[in-house]
Parts: structure tokens; sequence; C-alpha cells
């Protein structure tokens, strides 16, 4: 499975000597001069992997690092640093940069640090396709189903269910029955799984819709 | 020394006194005696030599020594004349007036012994001849012959008198004073021809016609006006004396040119004309003597000064060396040595042809600085020269001590620098990486895209270039193959310097402008100059600290002869306290660095005929470099 790979560096040489090395490799390749012009080019929700070198002027690759993060964009960053910038690459990857690469660095290195960004981004895609199937499944609930659901996660009998809402233990047998249909699970586990999952529901605390 | 020692040196001293008593009153005696007997007709003197001895004696020993033998030879002459007591009185009187008045005179004048300059003659001539004659002649000679009552004319025999005494000291005092020295062809031909001279015309051997027509008494001046110039004041003394001699027996026998119809009056005529020749010879022989001893003067001061002091005509031919020259030039003092064309056979240049009045040449080991000036007559050239070795030897120590000083401040640029320039560097080395894997890669796939592995290996071999040209650059700047001098462009290295800065980087908030006229050239060093304006660039940028708003300014323009850079910066400026201690040594206000930056950039501009300066405190804080510019 393979990805856009996004290369930030101002070098033109550098940028060229990249690409082309990813290209041999059949990769899909975007050449930027400098950070703002990948931030331009590239929304938070694109799928791809970003090869950032530290050392840029006006917006240095660390800034371009804190913008992404601001700014929600997804894509896992492999930093490209000089060996003077060690220490500085190792901050990167506290902050959640994938990894870092330094100049002039070996291609098996680089090809196995995009298989890894691959890899994060793919199950990064899978997740997100999970995330929209919930998200798909919740929007057709009725407000009320929506209410039965909660109480469900919290684990409360029909009974009390009922005599929260006043309405008889019958309709809300209905209402689970409909839940479970329309969410696609089976039982009660796999709904709080689910909703877990993706932060809609903490156990003993307030609901997040 | 004992007792007996003592005494019999007191007896020595005493006895040598004794010895020296009576050969003076002897020798006064014996002149007295000379001197009467060259009596006109036996009763007026012609010649009076016991003046110039008791003149001399007097001025060498004092009167307290002489008035003794004075008064004794008075009255030892008057016995053996058999005078009588009155004209006893009056021998002792004049003997000792001339004396006393003569010699005293030349002591208070303080004459030299040698009887030398133009003063000692004038004093000799005035006060110890014309003066004590006079004196002497009045109390005693003329006194003594109107007493005897021979003549009757009183003021005739006061002049007879007056000048038979001067005649005795102007021509026996002289000859006292100088001792003849062995004669030379020349002194010895010249005092022949005046003596034949002096025999042929004096008495008169020359037939009538010819002796009564011309003035054959001038005959002889040519000949000791040539004798002034060429013999020894002893030797004159002696000819002079002779000369006269000559005259007066001959004008007293009615021969010569000065022979009138009274004898007296012939007498008073040539003895006039010797006082006259022999003031002159001694007045002409003591200026020449000046002269020459200012000559001597200034030859011994040029002889003495270290300095080579030469003197050549217009053509460059030696008149004077001092003979410190001979030293450096061997051969200066042969006959003709001409002095411009040896300066010109060492510079290759002929000093004579050019405006160009200092030069230096090497002689040996040593270096000669050469001045010439041309003489106020414009007739010759003055030429100095002084050895600069060590000079020079001290110039090129200091200039090898800032060039390793300079070296040690590069290495220190350098080390601040070397963070950019190693990531200037790893920019092409982590291209070619990658383009050689990408090169392999290609070169694995069937068919290979030959079009792609032929436009890598033209990027790997840009990149390499470009590689290279920071390690050369680098390398330039450290300056190792450096020549001392050479056209550098500025405008060209002032790039390539900011290039050793890592501007994008490290100072990406700073603006950078440049403003250089093309193709600025420079006499400088290469590797000096890059220093200074490191040292510049550096303190301009770390003073604004890459706050936003920075701004670099390097400007670059010709002025007449000059090339001027400017460099200025906006940060914060230079206070005054700042300021004093800018160019001292260990005075960084930077925590890198030694504080030795500006301090050396000062002295390698200087070294280079150059200044460096800083023209604006305040902000834009400027400082300007001034080099010389290659004309285009």
């Amino acid at each position: 499975m393979s990805f856009p790979i996004h290369i930030v560096d101002d070098e033109h040489d550098i940028r060229e000597a990249v690409s082309l090395l990813l290209e041999s490799m059949q990769y899909q390749v975007y050449a930027h001069a400098s950070g703002n012009d990948f931030l331009n080019h590239c929304q938070p929700t694109d799928l791809g992997l970003v090869l950032l070198d530290i050392r840029m002027p006006e917006v240095s690759g660390l800034r371009v690092q804190d913008i992404m993060i601001q700014q929600g964009y997804i894509q896992p960053i492999i930093f490209m640093s000089g060996h003077a910038d060690i220490p500085v690459a190792v901050e990167t990857v506290k902050k959640g940069a994938l990894d870092f690469l330094e100049k002039p660095f070996k291609d098996l290195d680089l090809f196995a640090c995009i298989e890894r960004g691959f890899e994060k981004i793919s199950s990064q895609a899978r997740e997100l396709g999970d995330r929209a199937a919930l998200e798909h499944n919740l929007a057709k609930l009725t407000a009320r189903e929506q209410e039965v659901m909660m109480a469900i996660a919290e684990g409360l009998p029909n009974k009390l269910i009922a005599r929260k809402f006043d309405i008889s233990p019958r309709t809300i047998e209905i209402h689970r029955a409909r839940v479970f249909q329309k969410m696609e699970v089976e039982n009660a586990q796999q709904l709080i799984r689910a909703l877990m999952r993706f932060d809609k529901f903490t156990p003993s605390s307030q609901s997040h819709l | 020394m004992n007792k007996l020692g003592k005494l019999n040196a007191m007896k020595a001293i005493n006895v040598s006194d004794a010895l020296k008593f009576t050969a003076i009153c002897a020798s006064l005696i014996s002149a007295i005696y000379l001197g009467s007997m060259i009596k006109l007709n036996g009763e007026i003197m012609v010649f009076w030599p016991v003046g110039g001895l008791s003149v001399y004696w007097v001025w060498r020993l004092g009167i307290q020594k002489m008035l003794v033998p004075l008064v004794a030879a008075g009255i030892g002459s008057a016995w053996i004349e058999s005078l009588d007591t009155m004209m006893t009185v009056q021998r002792i009187l004049s003997t000792v007036v001339t004396g006393w008045v003569g010699g005293q005179l030349m002591t208070y004048f303080s004459v030299s012994r040698g009887l030398q300059t133009l003063r000692d003659i004038g004093v000799f001539l005035l006060a110890a001849t014309l003066l004590p004659a006079g004196i002497s002649s009045a109390t005693g000679g003329a006194a003594t012959a109107l007493l005897t009552g021979s003549i009757h004319s009183g003021s005739a025999v006061w002049w007879a008198c007056w000048l038979a005494e001067t005649l005795g000291i102007l021509l026996v005092l002289p000859m006292l004073v100088h001792r003849p020295v062995p004669p030379t062809w020349l002194s010895a031909l010249l005092a022949l021809i005046i003596i034949l001279i002096s025999t042929v015309v004096y008495l008169d051997l020359l037939p009538m016609s010819i002796s009564m027509t011309l003035p054959l008494s001038f005959l002889t001046t040519p000949f000791f006006l040539l004798a002034a110039f060429k013999m020894h004041r002893g030797d004159i003394a002696w000819l002079l004396l002779i000369h006269a001699l000559i005259a007066m027996y001959a004008t007293s026998h009615t021969m010569g040119p000065f022979t009138l119809p009274s004898v007296n009056e012939s007498l008073l005529g040539v003895m006039g004309h010797l006082i006259l020749l022999s003031t002159s010879i001694w007045l002409i022989k003591a200026s020449l003597d000046d002269h020459k001893m200012a000559h001597n003067q200034l030859k011994m001061i040029a002889n003495h000064q270290s300095e080579i002091l030469i003197y050549t005509d217009i053509n460059g031919r030696v008149i004077f060396a001092s003979d410190n020259s001979q030293r450096w030039i061997e051969d200066i003092k042969q006959e003709g040595f001409n002095l411009a064309n040896w300066i010109a056979s060492l510079t290759g240049h002929q000093p004579l042809a050019t405006t160009d009045r200092g030069f230096t040449t090497k002689v040996g080991d040593h270096w000669l600085q050469w001045r010439m000036t041309d003489d106020e007559t414009k007739t010759g050239w003055v030429w100095t020269a002084h050895d600069i070795s060590a000079e020079i030897a001290a110039k090129a120590e200091a200039a090898q001590h800032l060039d390793q000083v300079a070296r040690l401040g590069r290495l220190s640029d350098l080390a601040q620098l070397a963070g950019g320039i190693a990531h200037e560097l790893n920019q092409p080395l982590t291209a070619i990486t990658s383009f050689s894997q990408a090169l392999k890669r290609f070169s694995a796939q069937s068919p290979a895209p030959t079009d792609k592995i032929d436009a890598t290996i033209d990027r790997i071999l840009q990149s390499a270039e470009r590689a290279s040209n920071i390690v050369r650059d680098t390398r330039g700047f450290l300056g190792e193959a450096s020549p001392a001098f050479e056209p550098v462009d500025v405008s060209a290295l002032i790039p390539k310097t900011l290039a050793l800065f890592d501007l994008k980087h490290r100072y990406d908030q700073t603006a950078i402008s440049l403003d250089i006229a093309r193709a600025l050239v420079v006499h400088a060093s290469r590797s000096k100059l890059q220093q200074i304006l490191v040292n510049l660039i550096k303190n301009a940028l770390e003073a604004m600290d890459n706050q936003p708003g920075s701004r670099l300014s390097i400007t670059g323009y010709r002025r007449q002869h000059d090339v001027i850079i400017e460099i200025s910066d906006n940060g914060p400026g230079i206070d005054d306290q700042l300021r004093k201690s800018l160019f001292t040594p260990f005075s960084s206000t930077q925590k890198q660095g030694i504080g030795l930056g500006l301090n050396i950039s000062m002295s390698l501009a200087e070294s280079m005929s150059g200044q460096l300066e800083l023209s604006n405190p305040r902000s834009p804080t400027t400082f300007t470099v001034c080099l010389n510019g290659v004309s285009q």
C-alpha cells in the first residue's frame, strides 16, 4: 500500500535527489521548497507522509511540526537533520514525529522509515474508516434512542432505564433492539467497546455526545 | 721617588732654566747686534729683528719671566756697542716696551699658538706688530736718533724706526712660530724662482731699458701668492725674510726698482713694500687656512657620522666620499668612480634619469636607503644613505607576527563558522548520496533508463563541484596559499564571504542588502581582506542578534584611487565607553571570541596600506574599510 510522500527542503539539490531516489522506487512524490508551500498544498486530513528538513529559512521544520499539531494534521513526519541538529531531532520525536534521518542517509534506512510511515497511515486510514462508520451509525439514531444507548452503556437494566425516562419497559426493549441494529452490534459489550474506541463514551462519566 | 731623586730633578730644572735664560739672552743680543749692523750710513736702523724675538718670548713665557732677559739684553748690547748711559736706557726701554706691549696683547686676545686663523693674524698684525712698533719707536728709537742729532727731520726718523721695528716683528715672529718643513719639489722650485727674481730685479741685473720702465718690484708677487697656496708657513716665513734682506740690501746700495734720489726715501719705500707684501701673504694664508679648516671640519663631520655622505658632480662622478662609504662601496675612492652608474647597476634605474630622489639598494645582506639632493649651485649632487636593514628586518618580523596572529584569528573565526560550513558542505554530500543511490537503482532496472542515468550522473558531478568549492573557499579563507598582494575582486569576494555564514538558517530574520559596484578590484591579500570582512560581518550579525527587522548592509564603491567598503547594521550601536576600547585587544563583549577581531582587522588593513575605522557609532553602525584600488 502506497501513499503520497511530501519532501520539504529549501535545498534544491536535496529535493531533486531525494525525489529522484523515491521515484526510482515508484513512490508518488511531491517536493516543496518551504514549510508554507507544503502547508498550503496539503490539508490536515490528507493521507500521506512528510519528509521534513529541520533547518529552513523563515519557517523552520520545527515550526512546521508545531503548526501541523495545532491544526490537526495527521501525516506522519520523518525529519531530516544535520549532525549538529540531532538533539533537536530527538525532541521532535518526543513531540510525535515518526523518526529522524541524519543527512546524508542510506536509502534503505529511508525506505524502512517510509514503510513504517505507511503502516501508520494504513492504521490511521482504518481507524478513520471505523470512526466514519460509527459516526454514520450514530447519526441514524433518534434522540430517544441515543439517550437509551448511553443508559445501556452505563450498564443500567431495562427496568431502571424505563423508570429514568418514565416510559414502559416494553418500549425500552424496542429501543434497545433498534440501537443494537442501527449501531451494528450484537450486545451491550460490543456497543461499549465501539463507543469507547472513538471517545464517545467514558465509563462512570458523562456522555460525550 | 726618594729625596736624592727629587734633588736631582730640581737641579735638572735649574740647569735647564739657566741654559734657556742664557740662550734667550744670547739670541736677543745677537738680534740687536744684527739690527745695529744693518744701519743706513751707520745711523738709521732699517730692520730691527729683536722686536720679533721679544714679542715672541713675552707671548710664550710671560713678561715676569722675560723682564730680566730683556733688560739684560739691552744692557749687554749697549755694553758691546759702548753706548753712553742715556742711549743704554733708551735701548733697554725700547726693547722691553716692544716685547711687553706686543706679547701681552697676543696673550690678551688669546691668539692660538699656531698663529693660524684669520683672527690670529689680524691680532698679530695690528696689536702685536704695528702698535708696539709705533710705541717703541716713539719712546726708544726715535728719541735715540733725535738725541744724537744725526737726523733733523723727526717725523721721517719716527717713520723709519716704526717701519724697521714692524718689519722686524713681521718677518721674525712667524719664523719662530712655524718650523720649516722639508720642501716638496714645488715649494723648492717656487723658493728658487722667488730668490732668483728678487736677485735679478733688486740687483739690477737686467738692462736699464727694461728695469727702468717696467714695475718689476711686483714680479715676485704672483709667485708669493702661489707660495701662499702651496707652501708651508715656515717656508713662507723664511722666503719672505730672504726676499726682504735682498731687497733692503740692494735698495740701501742704490740698486733695484725702489731707488730714489734720497737713500732714506728709497728705504722707506722698500720697507713699506715689504710690510705690505708680508701682510698680504699672511692674510691670504690665514684665509686659505680658515677655509681649509672649515673644509676639514666638514670632512671630519662627514667621516664621523654613521650616514654615508657623498658629493658628486652633475654627472654622478664622485668628488668627495665620506670614509664610511668605502665600507659599502669598495671602489668609491677610485679616481672617476661614477656613483649614479653604480646605483643603476644595482637597481636597474639610472637615478639621474628619474625625478625620484629616494631609493633603496641592496649591498650584500644590507639595505641602504638613499636620498639625493642637488646642491644650491646646481653643479653637483649630495647623496646620503643609511643602513635600514634593521628597520626592514623589524618590519618583516612585525609582518610575520601579524601573519601568525591573523592566522590564529582566522582559525578562531573558522571554529565559530564551522557549524555553518559543515551544514553547507553536508547539503551537496546528501544530494550526492541520494543521487548515487537512485543511480544504482536505475542501473539495476531492465531496460536501463539511460537518459535518467546520464542526467543523474550530471547532477552528482554538479553537487560534487559545489562541495569542492565550499572546501576551496574555506581553505582560501585560511589563506594557506594566498599571495601577499594580488588583485582581489571585492564584488566576488563579499558574496563568498557571506556564504561562510549560515545566514539562511541562523540569521533568517536578518535582511541582507548588497550594493557593490561591479568589478571592484583592490590591491590586497585575499585572505587578509576576507578575514577583515568576516570579522566585520560577524560583529554586525551578532550585534543585531537576528531580531526581527535586522538589516545588514554592505556597500562597495570607488573613490578616486581607493575602494571603500562599508558594512553597517541596525543593531543597538556602540556606546562611547565601548568605542574607546573598540580597537584594543582582548576587549570583546561577545560570548565567543577573544576580542582580537577588530584589532587584528585594523592591523591587517594597515599592512595593506589601507584603513579601518568606525565611521558611525550610532544606528546604522558602520565600519568603513579603505583599500588601494586597482585601476581598470
